[in-house]
């Protein structure tokens, strides 16, 4: 394999990370409103992504994998709703971690990654068709 | 790919030379199949080594890209990788196609040449 194939082969890595990476956006987004469902039981927490660089043995280049996602461990906010099932006995029932801004933010940045990794493909891909080309 | 390249451009130095020595039309002639001196074998066999190996580093590439598909379809793969395979296999054959159209109009322009 030549290097311009291997960076179609990292990139891909890249885009398979940042896929990951909006799934665990959705889910977060997704829950942000999901509460505890009995006294004293903790809500929904806040998920994070951790990647990490990993040796291709194949091809001797660096992919990134994104590892088993980690729990948010800060906080949670508590919400004056008396009515709901987790609600203690002042009537406060505990809410996620999330915060929607911060995973607008994230799923942005996974979005121009994913992007710059598409790019990198595309790129690559001209560079050994214009190559071929010469033959013509 | 690589090795594709590779090939064909030791069998355009083996064609260069072999044009040096007055044998190119029956190097070719014996890479088509057409006619066999016997004269030059070598220069023959490695442009049929190219061909061959160039179209079955092609079809292996596109058979991997085939089950990359299926995988894809029945969803097990991803879809990136099957994305990735598919252009490979495009960009092997299309190595291959163009590699071997450059050294048959090499060859037609040489039986074309008024001796």
């Amino acid at each position: 394999m030549d290097d311009l194939s291997n960076a179609s082969v990292v990139a891909t890595s890249g885009m398979q990370a940042q896929s990951k990476r909006l799934r665990v956006v959705a889910e977060n987004l997704a829950n942000a409103q999901s509460v505890a469902i009995t006294p004293g039981g903790d809500p929904y927490r806040r998920k994070e992504i951790v990647f990490q660089d990993v040796l291709d043995r194949a091809t001797g280049v660096k992919k990134v994998v994104a590892n088993d996602t980690v729990e948010d461990m800060s906080d949670f906010a508590r919400e004056f709703r008396p009515g709901t099932p987790g609600a203690d006995a002042k009537g406060y029932v505990l809410t996620p971690n999330v915060v929607p801004l911060v995973e607008v933010q994230d799923m942005r940045e996974a979005q121009q990654t994913y992007q710059a990794n598409l790019q990198v493909i595309a790129t690559s891909h001209d560079m050994i068709s214009k190559t071929l080309d010469l033959l013509k | 790919m690589s090795i594709a390249i590779n090939a064909a451009l030791s069998a355009y130095r083996t064609a260069a030379q072999s044009g040096g020595s007055r044998s190119s039309s029956s190097t070719f002639l014996d890479a088509t199949g057409a006619a066999s001196t016997g004269l030059s074998s070598t220069p023959a066999s490695s442009f049929m080594d190219l061909v061959k190996q160039g179209l079955s580093s092609a079809v292996n590439t596109g058979k991997s890209a085939e089950s990359m598909e299926v995988k894809g379809l029945a969803g097990q793969a991803d879809m990136r990788d099957v994305v990735l395979a598919v252009a490979n296999a495009e960009q092997a054959l299309s190595t291959v196609v163009n590699v071997r159209d450059k050294v048959m109009s090499a060859y037609q322009e040489i039986m074309k040449m008024p001796i």
